[in-house]
C-alpha cells in the first residue's frame, strides 16, 4: 500500500485526521475540568475555544497539504528539469534519472522516460550512421559512374574531333577503350540494381533440389579459359558423397561466380584459385574458394562483405572493380539460411567459406 | 531471300542500331516507332521476326505481343526492354515471346539471339517434316514424332524444353556435352548469364525419368567435363 503514491497520500491524510481528532479530545478534556466548568459555561469562552480548535485544525491541514504537495511536485520538477536538459542537449545523451527506489507512479514515469530517451539516442545514432554510409555510397557510386563515363566521352569525342588524322589502329583502340568502359558501367548499374532489390527483398529465391557439386564443376569450367589466359591455375576439389542442396540455382551460380571472380582478381600469374566442396556433417555443405593473393589484414576482414568496401590489396586492376560482388554474395547466402566468412593470412592468400544447409533427404524412387 | 524483321521501338537511335546490325546478317528491317503503327505494319505483310520494345507510347509491348499471338500465323517475337526484373522476364515469355533481351544489351548478343530464333524456327520446320522415329534406351522410350516419353510403359510429362534436352542427349548416347554446348545446341543461346538454366532443366528431367536422381542412370555426370546420355553399347 505504501509503495503507491495514493497509498502514501491516504496515510498522510489519515495521520492528519488522527492528529486533529487527538487535539479535539485534549481540548474537550481541558474544557470539562470541574474548576473550569463554571467559566466554560460562559458563552464567550466556549466560542473562543471552538474558534481556536477550528483555526488550529485548518492550519494543521494546510501545513500537511503543503508538505504532501511539495513532496509530489519536487520529484515531478526534477523529472521536468532532466527532460529539458535532454532536449537542450540535442537528444544526444540519454536521461540519467535516479528514482527513490520505491517504484511508485513517478518512478515508473521516470523509468519510461529514461527508456524512451535511450531509444531516441540509439535511433538517432543509427540514423546518423545510415546517413554517413549513404553519403559514402553516393560518393563512391558517383565516382564509379563518372570514371567510365568520362573515359567513354573522352575517347568518343576524340574520335569525332580527330577522325581525319587518326590511323585505323588508333581509331580501333579508342573504340575498344570506350566499349570496355561501357561494359564496366553496365555491370556496375546491374550490380547496384541487384543489390538494392536483394536488400529490399524484391528478389526471392526459387529453391530446387540440386547437386551443388555439378554446379561447382560447371562454373569452374566457365572460368577455366579466363584463368589460363591470366596464367592462373584454377583447381576444383569435390569430395565424394556431397549431399544435395535446396536452393535457387541461378543465385548460387552468382555466388560461385562472384567468389571465383574475386579470387582471380587478387591472384597473381602462376597463382592458384582453389574451389573445394565437401559435406559438413550431413546437415550442410561447405564450399571454399581460396586464392594465393596478398591476403587481407585481420582488421579489414570483417568489412569485406560491406557494400562498396574495397580492400586495397595493391594488385593491379583493383581500381576498376566496384566492390559490390561480395555484398551481393553475402545477401544471397543469407537468403538461403547459409553463412559466409572470410579467412586470410597476409602474404599467403584469402579463403571464403560458404556453408549451405543440405536438402532434406528424399527416399529414391 | 532476305529475312523480314519488324522492329517496334520508340527510341530512334536504338532502332537504327538494330537495323544496322541485322542488315549485316542479311535481314531487311522495317522500323515502327509505336505499337499501333507496328501492328498495322504486321497486318500489311508477313514478317519472319518482330523485335518488340516493352515500354512503348500508346499500347505497351505486352499488349502488342498478345495481339500478335492472337493472329493465326506464328511470328517469332524477341522482347527488348529496359526492365530487368524476373517478373517482367516471365511475363514476357509467358505472353508468348520467344526470347527476351534487356537494355543495355550487347549488339553481339542481340544478333546471336536473333540467329538462334531463326535456327529454332528452321529446326522446328524440319522436325515436322521428319518421319516418325522412336528412340529406346532401357525402360525409356522417346517417340520423336508424337513428342511423347514413356518410362516402363508409363507416360512421362515433360515441358517442351525438357523434351528437347532429353531428345538431344538421346540422339547422341555416350557423347559428353559441356553446359555451354547444351545451352548453345538446345536453347540456341551462346552468351553467358543463362547457363544455370541447363542445370535446372537437367535436374528436373532427372527427377522425372530417373529412379534415383542421386545416382542417375540416363543423364550421367562426367566429372570435370559435362553430361552424357547412357551409352548402352558400353554399359
Amino acid at each position: 500500500m505504501f509503495r503507491s503514491l495514493y497509498g502514501r497520500l491516504a496515510a498522510v491524510l489519515m495521520g492528519v485526521f488522527v492528529a486533529v481528532g487527538g487535539l479535539m479530545i485534549v481540548a474537550s478534556q481541558t474544557m470539562f475540568e470541574p474548576e473550569r466548568l463554571q467559566t466554560v459555561l460562559e458563552p464567550n469562552l466556549l466560542l473562543e475555544l471552538a474558534t481556536y480548535l477550528i483555526v488550529g485544525a485548518v492550519a494543521f491541514s494546510l501545513l500537511a497539504a503543503l508538505i504532501v504537495f511539495r513532496f509530489l511536485t519536487r520529484r515531478l520538477r526534477t523529472l521536468c528539469e532532466s527532460i529539458e536538459v535532454f532536449r537542450d542537449g540535442g537528444f544526444s545523451a540519454p536521461l540519467q534519472l535516479a528514482g527513490n527506489g520505491g517504484g511508485d507512479e513517478i518512478d515508473m514515469l521516470a523509468a519510461v522516460f529514461a527508456e524512451m530517451s535511450e531509444r531516441i539516442v540509439c535511433q538517432l545514432e543509427a540514423l546518423a550512421q545510415v546517413d554517413a554510409r549513404r553519403r559514402e555510397l553516393l560518393a563512391n557510386v558517383s565516382h564509379d559512374l563518372r570514371t567510365p563515363l568520362a573515359s567513354m566521352q573522352g575517347y568518343l569525342e576524340t574520335l569525332l574531333l580527330k577522325d581525319g588524322s587518326l590511323t585505323p589502329e588508333e581509331r580501333r583502340s579508342y573504340l575498344q577503350v570506350a566499349t570496355r568502359h561501357c561494359e564496366r558501367l553496365g555491370k556496375l548499374v546491374r550490380d547496384l540494381f541487384e543489390l538494392t532489390r536483394l536488400e529490399a527483398h524484391e528478389i526471392r529465391p526459387q529453391p530446387e533440389r540440386f547437386p551443388l557439386a555439378e554446379l561447382v564443376q560447371d562454373v569452374a569450367q566457365k572460368f577455366e579459359l579466363q584463368a589460363r589466359k591470366a596464367g592462373q591455375h584454377l583447381v576444383t576439389e569435390i569430395a565424394p558423397e556431397v549431399p544435395m542442396v535446396l536452393a535457387d540455382i541461378g543465385m548460387i551460380e552468382r555466388v560461385l561466380e562472384n567468389l571465383i571472380e574475386n579470387a582471380m582478381r587478387y591472384t597473381p600469374a602462376e597463382g592458384t584459385i582453389r574451389v573445394t566442396l565437401q559435406a559438413d556433417g550431413g546437415a550442410a555443405v561447405r564450399l571454399g574458394v581460396s586464392d594465393t593473393g596478398k591476403g587481407i589484414a585481420t582488421n579489414e576482414l570483417a568489412n569485406v562483405f560491406d557494400r562498396y568496401y574495397r580492400v586495397d590489396r595493391g594488385e593491379p586492376g583493383n581500381a576498376a572493380h566496384a566492390g559490390l560482388g561480395l555484398a551481393i554474395t553475402r545477401r544471397i547466402v543469407e537468403l538461403h539460411a547459409g553463412t559466409i566468412r572470410a579467412e586470410s593470412t597476409p602474404g599467403q592468400g584469402t579463403r571464403f567459406v560458404v556453408e549451405l544447409p543440405a536438402a532434406p533427404a528424399v527416399s529414391p524412387g | 531471300m532476305a529475312r523480314q524483321v519488324l522492329v517496334i521501338e520508340d527510341d530512334p537511335d536504338i532502332g537504327r542500331l538494330i537495323k544496322l546490325q541485322l542488315a549485316d546478317i542479311g535481314c531487311t528491317v522495317k522500323l515502327a516507332a509505336d505499337g499501333l503503327r507496328g501492328f498495322a505494319e504486321l497486318e500489311a505483310k508477313p514478317y519472319d521476326l518482330v523485335i518488340l520494345d516493352l515500354m512503348l507510347p500508346g499500347i505497351d509491348g505486352l499488349e502488342i505481343c498478345r495481339r500478335i499471338r492472337a493472329r493465326p500465323a506464328y511470328t517469332p517475337i524477341l522482347m527488348l526492354t529496359a526492365k530487368s526484373g524476373e517478373l517482367d522476364r516471365v511475363l514476357g515469355l509467358e505472353m508468348g515471346a520467344d526470347d527476351y533481351v534487356t537494355k543495355p544489351f550487347s549488339v553481339l548478343e542481340l544478333v546471336a539471339r536473333v540467329k538462334a530464333i531463326f535456327r529454332r524456327v528452321e529446326s522446328l520446320a524440319n522436325q515436322s517434316a521428319a518421319t516418325g522415329q522412336v528412340i529406346e534406351s532401357g525402360a525409356l522410350v522417346i517417340d520423336v514424332e508424337r513428342r511423347e516419353v514413356r518410362l516402363d510403359g508409363r507416360p512421362v510429362e515433360l515441358t517442351a524444353t525438357e523434351f528437347e534436352l532429353l531428345l538431344h542427349f538421346a540422339r547422341h548416347p555416350g557423347r559428353v556435352f559441356t553446359r555451354a554446348q547444351l545451352l548453345d545446341q538446345v536453347w540456341g543461346y551462346s552468351h553467358s548469364g543463362y547457363e544455370h538454366t541447363v542445370n535446372s532443366h537437367i535436374n528436373r528431367l532427372r527427377a522425372k525419368i530417373e529412379t534415383n536422381p542421386n545416382q542417375p542412370e540416363y543423364i550421367q555426370t562426367v566429372w570435370g567435363v559435362g553430361y552424357k546420355f547412357r551409352d548402352v553399347a558400353r554399359s
